[in-house]
């Protein structure tokens, strides 16, 4: 089995980190776009979460369709 | 002997009897059984007394409330008790104690007291909860944390009630456009069976139980009779030790019943607990959108610092620029006057040196002293500077500032 995925609560924790370092100053300049970047796909990741379903739950769905 | 009696006249003769001996109306708890009423409207139960330890039956009699009366009086109860008025509860009802020749003994209903029974149905609850405490499993369920995103959602209710589809369809059509799955599992949400329906339904949800976040027990509005079915124990217990946190919405307004007290969260209506849901994602929603700010912001003020910083450091390179050339000039100017001056001063004192020294050589020469007076001597080309040297007769030139003569010497004075 692959590693497991990352858990919403596990991406909002590492997008508070991120926000925590550059507010206190802690990130290099030249990390910063680095970080952005991987600020957005985090953002991009749980707003999917919010308003899609995730393969697991698409599994569901098409378990679910073939059984009616 | 006396002339036997016709049954019929002995039974009128104890219906006589009766009606003197209890003319009044009286107050009776009793427990119901076999309830059941017909198409007429009227209603036909017996009265049942248990033991309360062994359980046997000690007392038992048939009752009637006739139409007129429990056209009233079962509304009015099932109102004010949430309690459909069935086999197995407790009730306090007025009665006349009547017999009638052909079907006997019979109480007959006039008039019920609801308190009596929410007071016994309040006394079971509160039992059910105290073993549930004792046992330690009261407060299991409550205990559980609802996911940030409670978004797989298995629905416990009947397929056909109108609180399952105004569920659903709150769900579906959240402004946001929150995505949320629902299954149903269905189960029967009135009458006798609602225990075992609910508890195979559980079951059902725990076995796939990694596929949900919560479990959601609803009902639909309608008529708030008949909830005994969600005071039982063992309905009480499963869901209080169930896995996934329980959201009941199983809509009344008396009292919570026992599932409503163990499950993690009561709201009354399916409607409550779908906004219940929707604002747990709004929750999380809000917070990413916190979040996202915070970072656009601490990105720009980041970036504006470093503008800045870069801005202070360009500013203070020309400056630095002009007051390192101004001083280097300032150096040059100073070092090309003092050489000036030295080269000046170093003329003047070699010019007055050479002087002095064209004094001396001038004040020491021939010519000059031959001037002044003085001569020299010369024998045979040689300046003679001692007369020892000489011998009589000896021929010396002497040379004079202007010309020279030619002597013989005479005599010598040593």
């Amino acid at each position: 089995m692959a590693a497991k995925k990352e858990t919403y609560s596990q991406a909002i924790e590492r997008l508070e980190k991120i926000v925590r370092q550059i507010d206190n100053n802690e990130l290099d300049i030249d990390l910063l776009s680095e970080k952005i970047k991987e600020a957005n796909e985090i953002i991009a990741f749980c707003s999917a979460k919010l308003m899609k379903a995730d393969a697991e739950i698409e599994k569901l769905l098409e378990e679910k369709r073939q059984s009616e | 002997m006396e002339t036997p009696l016709s049954l019929f006249d002995l039974n009128a003769l104890v219906k006589r009897s009766l009606s003197q001996c209890l003319p009044d109306e009286y107050w009776v708890q009793a427990e119901l059984s076999d309830v059941r009423s017909n198409a007429t409207g009227h209603c036909y139960l017996e009265f049942i007394q248990k033991d309360p330890r062994s359980n046997n039956l000690i007392a038992k009699a048939r009752g009637t409330v006739w139409a007129n009366v429990y056209r009233m009086l079962k509304p009015y109860f099932e109102e004010a008790t949430g309690q459909a008025f069935t086999s197995g509860i407790k009730v306090l009802v007025k009665v006349t104690v009547e017999f009638h020749e052909l079907y006997g003994y019979n109480l007959t209903v006039c008039d019920i007291d609801p308190t009596y029974t929410l007071g016994d149905m309040a006394r079971r609850r509160r039992e059910i909860l105290k073993q549930l405490e004792e046992e330690g499993v009261l407060t299991l369920n409550k205990e559980l944390e609802i996911p940030v995103l409670p978004q797989r959602i298995a629905v416990i209710s009947s397929s056909t009630a109108a609180g399952y589809g105004d569920f659903c369809h709150q769900l579906q059509n959240n402004s946001h456009g929150f995505f949320f799955y629902t299954e149903l599992f269905p189960a029967l949400m009135q009458g006798n069976q609602v225990e075992e329906s609910v508890l195979s339904a559980l079951d059902a949800v725990n076995a796939r139980m990694y596929q949900f976040d919560v479990v959601v027990i609803i009902r639909g509005g309608g008529a708030t009779s008949d909830l005994s079915g969600f005071d039982t124990y063992l309905l009480a217990a499963s869901c209080a030790q169930f896995p996934l946190p329980i959201i009941t919405g199983i809509g009344h307004e008396r009292d919570d019943t026992v599932l409503d007290s163990v499950a993690h969260t009561r709201v009354k209506t399916p409607t409550a607990a779908a906004e219940f849901l929707i604002n747990r994602m709004e929750e999380a929603a809000d917070l990413l959108d916190n979040l996202s700010e915070q970072l656009r912001a601490g990105v720009l003020l980041r970036l504006e610092q470093e503008k800045r910083r870069l801005w202070v450091l360009q500013n203070r390179i020309p400056s630095f620029v002009s007051s390192r050339l101004s001083e280097a000039k300032m150096q040059l100017l100073t070092t090309k006057k003092d050489l000036s001056q030295a080269v000046t001063s170093l003329f003047t004192r070699q010019k007055h040196h050479l002087e002095l020294l064209h004094q001396r050589v001038n004040d020491a020469s021939p010519e000059r002293l031959l001037k002044r007076g003085y001569s020299i001597t010369l024998k045979d080309g040689k300046a003679i500077i001692d007369a020892t040297q000489l011998a009589e007769g000896d021929v010396l030139t002497t040379r004079l500032a202007k010309g020279e003569v030619n002597s013989t010497v005479t005599t010598k004075n040593v």
